[in-house]
This record gives C-alpha cells, structure tokens and sequence, in this order.
C-alpha cells in the first residue's frame, strides 16, 4: 500500500518489516492473552466446585503448624492459585522395609518426620475431559509444587472429588 | 512553501508510529510486571528487616569452615544477595537414619565427619500475611523451601526453618 501526498510523490509505504512488526505486536498480544487466562476455553467449560488433598512428606516435625486452613495454595512452578487450605492433617511419616526377623514388609514409621494431608477446596472448569483450577490441571496423581504463605513443600494430590457442580 | 509541506509531510504520525508506541509501552510493562516495579511505584516497596533460621544437611565438616559471622550469602538462581550471616552458627554430626535390624528406622548421629549445620541470616524482605515473605522484595521464602545458595567458599543447599520479623 502506498499512499501519495498531493505532489503525486509516495510518503508511506507499506512493505515487509511492517508486517514484521505487526505479527510481533499479534505475537506479543496472543502471548499476553495467554499468560494473563483471558482465554477461558471453547465455551463449553463447566464451572464446578472441587475438593482435593494434597500430600506432603516427608515433612520435618519442627515444620508442623505453618499451614493454616483459609491459607491460599498457590502452585508454585506455574505461579496458579489453586485453592484454600480447608484442613491439615499431619500422620507419622513411614517407609516400607522389610523385617528380617519375620520375612514380612512393614511400614516403619520415620523418627521425627511427619506426612502432611491438605486438603484444598476451589473453583474448578471442566473441559475436554478434565479439570482445571485457574489455568492449572488436576487430577488424583498430579504433582503439586506447594506454596502456602509460610510453607513450602513438594506434593502430590492424592484424591479428587467434585463437591458441587 | 514546497520546503514546508516536504518537512510536515515527514513529521507524519501514521499507524505504524502508533504500533511502535503501543509495543514500546508493552515492554515497559513487561518489565514492571517482571521485575514487581509495580509494587514500588505504588509505595509497596519499603523493606522489614528479618531473620532466616535454616538447616544444612550432611556437609563434609571441612567445607563449612568459612562459614563465620557476617559471611555473605547469595542466591545460586539470580546471584542476587541474600543477607548476612549471624553469630552463633551451629555445627553438630549429621543426623543419620537407618533400618535396625527388628526393621525399625532409628536416628543416630553421623561418625565419618559429616555435619549439619543450624544458622541464622539477617535478610530484608517485604511480608504480608497473605501471601508471605518475599526476600529483598522478589524471592519468595518460606518454612520448608529448600534454597540454592553460596557464599565466597561453600555452595550448599539450605533448608529454611523459620523467618521471624524484626520491624514493620
């Protein structure tokens, strides 16, 4: 495109680094978008009310006590907000060994290591077959970065359940 | 005359100036957002000073010994400075479990010249009882974070037992 003053001479031309420079201004506004959430799916997300535990461990004794229910988790690989604490649950912490005395695996409990159980309760979407909190998909067996306000911790979910919706 | 319009039609503000504009500002909140400038614009950035308790797990007892008071630390990720090191650093024999022979798992303490080492480092950071603490007003840290650090003689992994605040 070429666009003429009033003497006949061009004054602007449209040639190929503007269009280098409008798909890097698309480039950056998709990735905006997509970093932001602003995107929310096909249409066909269900909102849903979902409760799910993460566990913990092993957890030093001296930790216990730093998450607190109405604390946020956020996952702190992705940076999601992924729910609030409504309760923690600590159990002695156990590995499996095996007694030599009696030939059988036992669970032998860990001196002065616990196992957190947290259990979070958020807004989740439903689309294309799973579930996700804020941009952040979940299921029993997903690995969960944790960060509380005064906690940090490496977990698992370990069960899954939608409460309304 | 002609001179004239030659040099106003070369001031033009076109589309493009618009988009260039628009992707210059783009950056800049790139940046604020990146780097919490946001924060301070807004009057959020005045720092408490602090403390971090940690625990360093089953060091070779040689290599802590530039660990002394007032020993720098600094973060491994960004090489960003953590704070200094406090009087009173703690080095006892590294803790040790193993299997008895009932299969029980008892502790005991490690007898090869491995230590464990309990400390205290004076830090600034930014708290808020939603969301935590934030080292220097960036790195957040918390009870149970295990953090890549180094000082001028020793790189180790501390573990944070605890921050406590000292001013508001």
């Amino acid at each position: 495109m070429e666009v003429k003053s009033k003497n006949g001479k061009g004054i602007y031309r449209f040639n190929g680094v503007d269009v280098l420079i409008l798909l890097a201004l698309i480039a950056a506004a998709a990735a905006v978008v997509l970093v932001l959430g602003l995107v929310s799916g096909n249409g066909n997300d269900q909102s849903v009310k979902v409760e799910y535990v993460v566990e913990i461990s092993p957890v030093r004794d001296e930790f216990l006590g730093k998450i607190r229910v109405g604390d946020t988790l956020i996952d702190s690989a992705g940076k999601y907000n992924i729910g609030v604490v409504k309760s923690v649950e600590s159990v002695p912490y156990t590995e499996e060994l095996l007694d030599s005395g009696t030939g059988e695996v036992v669970a032998a409990p860990y001196p002065e290591h616990s196992t957190l159980r947290v259990t979070v309760t958020a807004n989740a979407t439903k689309n294309g077959g799973y579930y996700s909190i804020g941009g952040f998909r979940i299921a029993a067996g997903t690995r969960v970065y944790s960060r509380f306000p005064d906690f940090l911790g490496e977990g698992y979910c370990i069960s899954f359940r939608v409460i309304d919706g | 005359m002609a001179n004239h319009e030659k040099k106003a039609g070369r001031l033009r503000f076109g589309i493009l100036d618009v988009a260039i504009g628009l992707a210059v500002l783009a950056c800049l909140c790139g940046v604020v957002l990146r780097y919490g400038i946001g924060g301070s614009l807004g009057g959020n950035d005045k720092l408490s000073d602090a403390k971090i308790s940690f625990l360093v797990l089953d060091k070779n007892r040689d290599s802590v010994d530039g660990l002394t008071e007032g020993t720098e630390f600094y973060l491994k990720s960004d090489g960003s400075r953590i704070g200094t090191l406090d009087a009173g650093l703690s080095i006892m024999d590294a803790e040790v479990f193993f299997q008895d022979i009932d299969g029980t798992i008892e502790k005991t303490q490690s007898s090869d010249g491995h230590v464990d080492v309990r400390g205290t480092l004076s830090v600034s950071g930014r708290y808020n009882s939603g969301e935590g603490f934030f080292l220097n007003g960036r790195t957040f840290m918390a009870t149970g974070g295990k953090v890549e650090v180094y000082t001028e003689t020793c790189d180790f992994t501390l573990i944070v037992t605890g921050i406590t605040l000292l001013t508001q």
